[in-house]
């Protein structure tokens, strides 16, 4: 992404006519608010070196265009995480005109701590009281007018996944937006000793003739800040002519907190403010105790370790096997086609074009094996993967399998929400790569997407089961997997050591189950497959194009000669399958395929079985290194719009580097 | 307890009281330390940290059993009060006087405290006015090295269905210490265990409508006192 995110947004905000921010925690069903608000061309944008994206797309209202930026889902505002971070900032770069707080209605007192927030740094807000219908069922009877009153906001009750009061929620933000006074609020206060410290904070700041707020903040927002002690406040504050003067007036207002509360000002503030909000969610609910819900029930089954391993070695035994048996069958069927159907033509038009050639043969390669390449990972793993992916996450089970899965992957530098990637990663990698976005620093992901990069997908799976378990028998092939198992254990357990970074414990919300929308589930399903057709495709044709010329020009052969040394002497293999092993980074399975066919050039009819050309040793070794060597094309593709080419170049290395290290061990232990 | 302590203050190496002060953290809840707890806290190699524990044992300030488990005597444990006092007496100050924010400075006083001297401990204290506390809620022991605490146990000890409040927040880690509070975990908010995963893994604690999976390392700084 060629511009920071503050300079897309601040570009997004040129092309609109008003802008309106979703803030709110997690899972309150901000996104489904989002959606149904927007359109097709959403926009994502990210901070240089942060994980947690911004979503930009536009809503009409009457003939106005409106900008809509959705932030991550957080708790608050604090520069303390990366989404809270990057919630924060979108929010002073954008300075949007107006900001809908999505509020979960069933949890109002936790959730009003960010509303707060939002109204200490000044915005005008407009509440989205959501999940109105599930408050019902459970008994909260929730009273808007009252919420708006106590708030001094407009209150709007909506149902965000059936579309219900969202016309009114941007009828309101645009009210907001345009009214004058309507900024900032009205009649809040914290307790009033508190508050006479903000006030002679902000008086101060205001007097000071030569001090302008940064960001367009009030005296007020930036004396709540200041007393906060935050960070990046200070920063600000230091670098004033008067920083010196308007810091020990921070601090001595901040001392007189602590001294008449006993607890440092920042930690006052927040339990002022948890104060204030649960206050106003106990008046605006009528009966104070939700019942004890259904989903409650099933939430204890999934999480209680006797129900819950069996449930959890269900789900992830099922998401295995959809992925890899949906994903084969369409594999099989879209290869099929496009040989029977696309192929013949391409080849065709491109030999009537250019004659039969260098050049039209490295194109074959390119936009008839390339497209196919994309084809055959991109629909059938990476699709289906994704409709599963969000069906786990937005049901909440992830969260489940995260918790039960945790003290596992805690040794390996991880926590439990890797699960899921490294499951799939036996299917494919390349969804696998991208659902690494759901970890939190990038610490974790670059150690989760390093051992993904381990786990033998369908296709690897495929040349094991083609070299080794027919040729040597299943208990080799059980072998092999459990070598690399144990390669993948000891890689992470390594990386965990050397990765920088620090590994932060694990503070993560347990959701209650919801049943999840289908239109969301499939939108989003179609958002994070978009991606992948314009981020990874390009990255495959072009490469197969490469590989294409290199091996029409008879450069792959050459190539060959200084392979031979690892290949021969190391791995003591023939030298031909070096060639094939690269080969093997277009798709892995080709790797076989090949081998098949370039000893059949090379030796004859009879080499058919590989087995006349290659000792039992050699094929398991073939085998094992194909399994642990650098991952396919489309695999290195995400890599590198995930984590950065440096990191993605560093992964592959290390994969390579392994994976011949563990190939030649195995050549020269081998018994037999 | 006063003068005897203060003619050790001339002779004790700083490794040593930095060892002791370490000891008397990981021991503050009763069980023993290993040794290897003891060189991870410190950062030292295992060998360095029993090469120090024979000299605090020589100076009969640490007890071990069989299996290198260590205890404190109650001379260590006075020492390692003394160090503990001074740091968060020092923390006050920075914290209070000096207006540094809250979660920096543990790191600071680390710094400082070392070079405290008795003198300056009491006029140190007195000038606060005898704090009981430091910044983070933990409490300062008395210049006899006694603490008045509370019953509280680590929220990683507790079983599924135990309710109580929290106490205090151990383990100055600002970043973590603000995320907690912006979930609404801090002192005297009240929670209740609902689930222990096994084998080492997190614990599910509901807040008011809330429920939070933590981890055990973060679960173990929480002191909960127990309703």
């Amino acid at each position: 992404m060629a511009l920071t995110c503050c300079q897309s947004v601040l570009q997004f905000k040129g092309e609109v006519q008003m802008t309106i921010a979703l803030a709110g925690n997690p899972n309150v069903g901000k996104s489904s608010l989002f959606n149904r608000l927007t359109g097709m061309g959403v926009v994502t944008a990210n901070y240089p070196g942060k994980t947690v994206d911004v979503n930009m797309g536009v809503t009409h209202f009457q003939d106005m265009v409106v900008g809509v930026i959705d932030l991550p889902g957080t708790y608050a505002l604090e520069p303390v995480s990366e989404d809270q971070w990057v919630a924060r900032q979108a929010l002073l770069d954008g300075r949007p005109d107006a900001v809908i707080s999505v509020v979960d209605a069933t949890n109002m007192a936790r959730n009003l701590y960010l509303t707060l927030q939002l109204l200490d740094l000044g915005l005008p807000v407009v509440v989205a009281l959501n999940l109105m219908d599930e408050a019902e069922r459970l008994g909260l009877a929730v009273d808007p007018v009252l919420l708006a009153k106590d708030l001094g906001v407009p209150v709007v009750p909506t149902v965000a996944v059936r579309g219900l009061g969202l016309d009114l929620v941007i009828a309101k933000a645009v009210e907001t937006a345009t009214s004058a006074e309507s900024a900032g609020r009205r009649g809040l206060r914290y307790g009033r000793d508190v508050e006479e410290q903000i006030d002679a904070l902000a008086a101060y700041l205001e007097a000071e003739e030569e001090v302008t707020p940064p960001f367009g903040l009030s005296p007020r927002a930036t004396a709540i800040l200041l007393l906060e002690s935050d960070e990046e406040m200070l920063r600000w504050a230091e670098q004033q002519p008067q920083g010196a003067a308007i810091l020990a007036e921070a601090r001595s207002a901040a001392a007189e907190i602590s001294e008449r509360h006993g607890e440092p000002a920042p930690l006052r503030l927040t339990r002022e403010r948890h104060g204030l909000a649960g206050a106003i969610a106990q008046a605006a609910q009528a009966r104070g105790r939700a019942r004890r819900s259904l989903q409650e029930r099933v939430w204890h089954l999934t999480t209680a370790p006797l129900t819950g391993i069996p449930i959890l070695l269900l789900m992830l035994l099922s998401l295995f096997a959809i992925l890899f048996s949906v994903g084969n069958f369409l594999s099989d069927l879209l290869s099929g086609l496009w040989a029977a159907w696309a192929s013949p033509p391409i080849q065709a038009a491109l030999a009537w074009i250019l004659g039969d050639g260098f050049f039209a043969r490295s194109l074959v390669w390119g936009f008839d094996a390339g497209i196919n390449a994309a084809l055959a990972v991109g629909i059938p793993y990476v699709l289906t993967f994704y409709l599963l992916l969000s069906a786990f996450e937005d049901t909440g089970y992830l969260n489940a399998a995260a918790f039960l899965t945790d003290p596992l992957l805690h040794r390996v530098g991880l926590h439990g929400r890797a699960i899921i990637p490294l499951v799939a990663a036996a299917g494919c990698n390349v969804p696998a790569v991208m659902a690494t976005r759901t970890l939190t620093t990038m610490r974790e992901r670059v150690i989760c997407a390093t051992l993904i990069c381990f786990v033998p997908c369908s296709a690897r799976t495929a040349v094991i089961a083609g070299a080794v378990s027919r040729y040597l028998g299943w208990g080799p092939a059980i072998g092999l997997f459990v070598i690399v198992a144990a390669v993948g254990t000891a890689a992470g357990w390594g990386l965990n050591r050397v990765v920088p970074g620090r590994r932060t414990g694990l503070v993560m919300e347990m959701f209650p189950f919801r049943l999840p929308s289908f239109r969301n589930l499939l939108r989003r399903t179609w958002f994070r497959f978009k991606e992948f057709v314009f981020v990874a495709a390009p990255v495959v044709v072009s490469g197969s194009l490469l590989l294409g010329g290199l091996y029409e020009s008879g450069l792959m052969w050459r190539l060959a000669a200084p392979l031979s040394p690892v290949t021969s002497w190391w791995l003591g293999l023939p030298a031909v399958t070096g060639l094939t092993l690269l080969f093997g980074i277009l798709r892995k399975e080709l790797a076989l395929q090949l081998l098949v066919t370039l000893a059949m050039v090379q030796y004859g009819r009879g080499a058919g079985d590989l087995l006349h050309f290659m000792t039992m040793k050699q094929l398991f070794v073939y085998a094992l290194v194909n399994a642990l060597f650098i991952p396919c094309l489309a695999t290195i593709a995400v890599l590198g719009r995930e984590l950065a080419w440096r990191r993605t170049l560093l992964i592959a290395l290390f994969n390579i580097v392994v994976a011949l290290g563990v190939g030649g061990l195995v050549s020269r232990l081998w018994m037999g | 307890m006063g003068p005897k302590r203060h003619s050790q203050e001339e002779v004790l190496d700083p490794s040593l009281d930095q060892s002791l002060e370490a000891l008397y953290r990981l021991n503050q809840h009763g069980a023993a330390v290993p040794v290897k707890a003891l060189a991870k806290k410190l950062r030292i190699s295992r060998a360095e940290a029993a090469e120090r524990v024979v000299r605090l044992q020589a100076l009969g300030f640490v007890t071990s059993n069989a299996a290198l488990d260590l205890t404190l005597t109650p001379s260590g444990a006075a020492w390692g009060a003394v160090r503990i006092r001074r740091h968060r007496l020092v923390e006050r100050l920075l914290h209070d006087q000096l207006g540094l924010p809250w979660e920096q400075v543990h790191e600071e006083a680390a710094r400082i405290a070392p070079a405290i001297s008795f003198a300056l401990e009491e006029r140190l204290d007195a000038v606060l006015g005898h704090p009981v506390a430091c910044p983070h809620g933990n409490p300062i022991p008395a210049p006899d090295g006694s603490v008045i605490v509370e019953p509280a146990t680590p929220l990683d000890r507790l079983r599924p269905g135990s309710k109580g409040t929290i106490a205090a927040i151990l383990q100055e880690e600002p970043q973590l210490l603000r995320y907690l509070a912006a979930l609404g975990l801090f002192p005297k908010t009240e929670l209740e265990v609902e689930e222990v995963a096994p084998l080492g893994g997190p614990i599910v604690v509901k807040v008011g409508a809330s429920r939070y999976a933590l981890g055990r390392e973060v679960a173990s700084r929480i002191l909960i006192r127990e309703t």
